[in-house]
């Protein structure tokens, strides 16, 4: 846990490349900065309808932040407001399921965030060290791997 | 045939110049590879020069079209001009 001065000094400094990048390729990006959750909009490359990324960025950046997609009115992870798994170009898609984006910049692949969660990788104070897996390290980053893969989703889990 | 006709067999063609883009930002960097240097390779030095910590790094097209990293970059159609976006190839796990 660290101060939310320092969190908001990070977000500072990586929201207005993230916003740049994000206007580029189609997301909407919005911080609640009393709750400190990072809202992305966009739509499904299949279905067009839309889909929405949260993620808890408390404790950022000692801790990543929590992505996971979510129903855009009730903002609770869903089946069907999270998007299909599909390989991407051979390789598995950071899109895991319901609730959970598995990369070590997602607090929700981390054990120590959900027990159910599918890794433990030294905890997740140790996410800017893991090697395992696509690399990305600075919030523009996170979005555009997310974005890269759910590029490839053919619909919903539900 | 003209052997000045073959890219390879003049020097001021022997070159591709891109624009190489980190995936998450938007701003371009000129780059100058041999047409004969492999995607591969392109991209570590790119990923290397631009900082960019990627596990495999790779190129893709503003169409999302992935280049294959085992390919000469003229092979895998890259011309010059193109604007190539720097990835990781790697997936999620």
């Amino acid at each position: 846990v660290i101060p939310v001065e320092v969190t908001l000094a990070h977000l500072a400094d990586e929201l207005p490349p993230a916003e740049q990048w994000a206007k580029a390729a189609g997301w909407q990006l919005q911080l609640d900065a009393d709750e400190l959750v990072l809202e992305a909009a966009t739509i499904h490359p299949v279905d067009h309808q839309p889909l929405l990324l949260l993620a808890g960025v408390d404790s950022y950046r000692a801790l990543p932040p929590s992505w996971r997609f979510a129903d855009p009115e009730t903002k609770i992870a869903t089946p069907r407001a999270t998007p299909s798994r599909e390989s991407v170009h051979g390789a598995a898609s950071v899109i895991y399921g319901v609730g959970v984006i598995c990369a070590h910049f997602s607090r929700t692949a981390y054990k120590g965030y959900d027990p159910g969660a599918p890794h433990d990788w030294g905890g997740m104070l140790s996410w800017e060290s893991v090697s395992e897996g696509v690399q990305a390290h600075v919030l523009a980053e996170m979005l555009a791997v997310i974005d890269q893969h759910l590029r490839f989703s053919k619909g919903r889990l539900g | 045939v003209n052997e000045q006709q073959h890219p390879e067999n003049h020097p001021d063609h022997a070159e591709l110049h891109v624009e190489v883009v980190p995936t998450g930002s938007v701003t371009p960097t000129p780059f100058t590879f041999e047409r004969t240097m492999l995607v591969a390779r392109a991209a570590a030095e790119a990923a290397e020069r631009l900082k960019y910590r990627a596990k495999v790094p790779g190129f893709q097209t503003e169409n999302d079209h992935q280049l294959p990293e085992n390919e000469t970059l003229e092979r895998a159609g890259v011309r010059d001009g193109e604007v190539l976006v720097l990835i990781d190839t790697a997936g999620g796990v």
